[in-house]
């Protein structure tokens, strides 16, 4: 395998988006991932349309460049077998809470008696430490008790809404993900695995805390919680003759070309909003005066001069753009593969581009059980005990 | 010279932390950089803040006691020092080469043409330093034709799809979500490829160039959920994920404020109707199992809608948590600053800055089973560390003044 994280050995015994998130993006980075499934395998297997049963949408796209061992868990032989493979594992994620993960034999006092060097990331909802900790952890829930869905009511001036999209879960997967890649640097050092525990909760809060706290940064505090600038309702795509249209005019420059090309090149020399500190303090008529000219043209019209004039711009995309995005095309973003039972699929490649790796797609998203035997053979099974694994449901292989 | 890459620096204090030992050159600015770096040095890394002699233009965004020190600044400033060097000037580029040539990794958000002209330049920095992570945070990746276009959060959201995404949830216009998840989640990806090129580093000698676009970095983070149907080719379907984008996900109502409501097993329905006094829902055909609340979903979250109207929030949150149905408040950033679970794991912490009085800060939320990282100094003022990195890096006491005599570098009062 290619990429920095060749030969770094991971088990993930997660499920669902935060963990697997986090062991797509080692894997794409070069890294081995096994993914250890229950029998019923991952909940995402079934999330959402397939070609074949348990190889639903929501799954291939998380779950590439990762081999899959199902290990029931429960069974003395199974958590025999995790033991034996975790031997020459680097890193092991996983969201049991203490008491499960103890029952099955993978907690980190477990674990680490085989392989001291190993390092345990335990995702959580909410830190351990605190009240919640026993708290069901969904995204919505989080992003609820977490503040995001009360900032956005502030900024609609309506009700709290979620953002649709697992945010809470995903940031949760990149904080993780730097925590595991910290320790296993501070291990190239010191030869020593840790546990580390990455709550969603408190993850979200310091997500949203990067600017909004503001007055509250002092004590006393200068002013309420709150980054004015995002939560002002002049933020917002502007509404075009045929659509929308996202646009920052910026410098006086930008300002004055904008007000020639919308027909108004007289505004452009109106004290009130001639430079920055005039237009800062004239906010609500520029905006105001900005919607009402964005109207009047075409999108493609605004698109075509913003790029011509250099003024900050963006297009409002759906996803379906996306997918015909010529940028994304011209980087091969969304990379097609032929998978060996579900036919042509299509993934959303790493979009970290690392100078000493190459972007080849590694494995292809694996069905429930594919390598079982493969990862029991490589920590030291035969194949006839290995058919009685089998056998007795510890383990099984592929639908046939 | 050498550094003894003992984790401790000039003032002697031990960092600790898991990326104790690493020195890290930050050029960038604003969030896109800074989070990751912020985060680096809570983890132990030696961040050297190397700023423009105007300073961070993050360091004037209000609020703040003095000039130079606002509160977005401060956020992720915290264990970073700071160096201003005036790169147009030759001697400027110079002293960042000298750095540069001890340095576990670069970081800036300069297009590559100005990069250049400014010495910022991987080819020449590795000549000196193979070890060297070089880690470029754009807006657009280079290799794309929107590679030389301006980004800001906004239009990132924008062409990323975000936008899109909210407008088709609220059914109405695209809105921006009110938080600079461009910038952060492009962040995020900055600090796991540069600890990954670092770890990779350790392993093989061996630094490498990276680049990280804020575009590519937000649409591989939404289309993680929304691929759906466009994960074959040809497609099953539209992409999308229903469940995320559907109307009826939502906080509710209640007779006072809002509550997050997500009953989950028959039993927690039974529960639900039960609490919101009307027992007899629960036997309603339409909602007595998954196959059948699934069907009626739009009749199901409408009578939700009613019943959590009936009661005040106090009510629903006590009564949701006792009988074990999984809910959350609908917390409001104050209620965050009071909320007794953060304080239980230390997550806010007050702090005496020695220009700037009293400040709040958070702490990032993993926690090291390890050895923790030490808190090592407050956020720096413009310039403060200048004449202390220099000679820390080997520099004597002449040169460095003449560097200031020249304007290629400025210390802070």
């Amino acid at each position: 395998m290619s990429g920095p994280l060749a030969g770094v050995r991971v088990l993930d015994m997660s499920t669902v988006i935060l963990g697997p998130y986090i062991s797509q993006l080692m894997g794409d980075w070069g890294a081995e991932v096994i993914k250890v499934e229950p029998p019923t395998g991952d909940t995402t297997r079934d999330i959402g349309i397939n070609r074949t049963p348990g190889m639903a949408a929501l799954f291939l796209n998380l779950n590439r460049n990762k081999r899959s061992i199902v290990l029931d868990l429960a069974q003395p032989a199974a958590q025999e077998a995790l033991k034996k493979i975790v031997k020459d594992i680097d890193i092991v994620v996983h969201n049991f809470r203490p008491r499960p993960a103890a029952k099955l034999g993978v907690s980190y006092e477990d674990l680490s008696a085989i392989n001291p060097r190993l390092i345990s990331c335990t995702t959580v909802g909410y830190g351990s430490r605190g009240r919640y900790k026993d708290r069901p952890a969904y995204d919505d829930l989080i992003q609820g008790l977490g503040g995001l869905a009360g900032l956005i009511g502030r900024y609609l001036h309506d009700d709290p809404k979620y953002v649709p999209s697992a945010v809470a879960d995903k940031t949760g997967s990149l904080m993780a993900l730097s925590a595991i890649l910290a320790a296993l640097y501070q291990r190239e050092k010191t030869g020593e695995g840790q546990a580390l525990e990455v709550p969603m909760f408190e993850t979200l809060v310091s997500f949203l805390m990067a600017e909004h706290l503001t007055g509250p940064a002092f004590e006393p505090p200068l002013g309420e919680a709150g980054y004015v600038r995002q939560l002002s309702p002049n933020r917002r795509p502007f509404r075009t003759k045929d659509g929308f249209v996202c646009a920052l005019p910026y410098t006086d420059r930008n300002w004055r070309d904008f007000f020639t090309i919308a027909g108004r090149p007289d505004v452009a020399d109106d004290p009130l909003f001639k430079d920055v500190a005039a237009r800062t303090e004239n906010t609500a008529a520029l905006y105001g005066l900005l919607g009402e000219l964005m109207e009047t043209r075409t999108t493609a019209e605004w698109l075509a001069d913003f790029e011509r004039l250099d003024i900050p711009f963006a297009p409002v995309s759906s996803l379906d753009d996306l997918l015909a995005d010529p940028h994304l095309a011209d980087i091969e973003f969304f990379k097609e593969y032929d998978h060996p039972t579900e036919g042509r699929l299509r993934m959303a490649d790493s979009p970290a581009v690392f100078s000493k790796a190459t972007s080849e797609l590694q494995r292809a998203a694996p069905r429930l059980g594919e390598h079982s035997a493969e990862v029991l053979r490589e920590a030291g099974y035969a194949d006839e005990d290995i058919r009685k694994l089998m056998e007795d449901g510890v383990t099984k292989g592929p639908r046939a | 010279m050498a550094r003894s890459g003992s984790g401790t620096d000039a003032a002697g204090a031990a960092a600790g932390g898991p990326l104790a030992g690493i020195r890290v050159l930050d050029l960038s600015t604003i969030q896109l950089g800074p989070f990751a770096t912020g985060l680096m040095a809570e983890w132990g890394a030696d961040v050297i803040k190397i700023e423009a002699p105007d300073g961070d233009p993050v360091r004037k965004i209000p609020p703040m006691r003095h000039a130079g020190m606002g509160s977005m600044f401060l956020g992720v400033s915290r264990d970073k020092r700071s160096l201003v060097l005036d790169l147009t000037v030759a001697e400027g580029r110079e002293t960042l080469a000298r750095l540069a040539a001890d340095a576990d990794l670069l970081l800036h958000n300069f297009r590559p043409r100005p990069a250049k002209k400014l010495g910022v330049d991987y080819e020449a920095l590795r000549a000196a330093n193979p070890r060297l992570v070089f880690c470029t945070a754009v807006g657009y990746g280079s290799d794309g034709r929107y590679g030389d276009r301006g980004a800001y959060d906004d239009l990132i959201q924008g062409i990323s799809g975000v936008a899109g995404l909210v407008g088709r949830h609220l059914g109405g216009d695209p809105r921006y979500v009110p938080l600079a998840m461009a910038d952060k989640a492009a962040s995020f990806m900055v600090l796991g490829s540069v600890l990954a090129a670092l770890v990779h580093a350790s392993r093989t000698g061996r630094g490498q160039a990276i680049e990280v676009p804020m575009f590519e970095s937000l649409v591989h983070f939404v289309v993680t959920d929304h691929l759906t149907g466009r994960a074959f080719e040809p497609p099953l379907g539209e992409a999308g994920y229903v469940r995320q984008l559907s109307a009826h996900r939502k906080p509710f109502r209640t007779a006072d404020g809002h509550v997050c409501i997500l009953p989950f097993s028959d039993a927690n329905w039974r529960h639900f109707f039960a609490i919101a006094g009307a027992p007899e829902d629960a036997d309603d055909p339409r909602f007595a199992s998954v196959g059948a609340r699934t069907e009626n979903t739009s009749a199901l979250y409408t009578r939700m809608e009613e019943l959590a109207a009936r009661h005040p929030t106090a009510y629903w949150l006590a009564e949701l948590e006792k009988a074990d149905i999984p809910f959350a408040p609908v917390n409001s950033l104050e209620d965050l600053l009071a909320d007794p679970h953060l304080a239980e794991v230390g997550f806010f912490a007050e702090e005496d800055h020695p220009s700037e009085g009293r400040l709040r800060s958070w702490r990032a939320p993993t926690r090291f089973g390890g050895t923790p990282a030490a808190h090592r100094r407050p956020a720096p003022r413009l310039g403060e560390h200048s004449v202390e990195v220099l000679l820390e890096a080997g520099f004597d006491g002449e040169e460095v003044d003449a560097l200031i005599a020249k304007g290629a570098v400025r210390a802070g009062d």
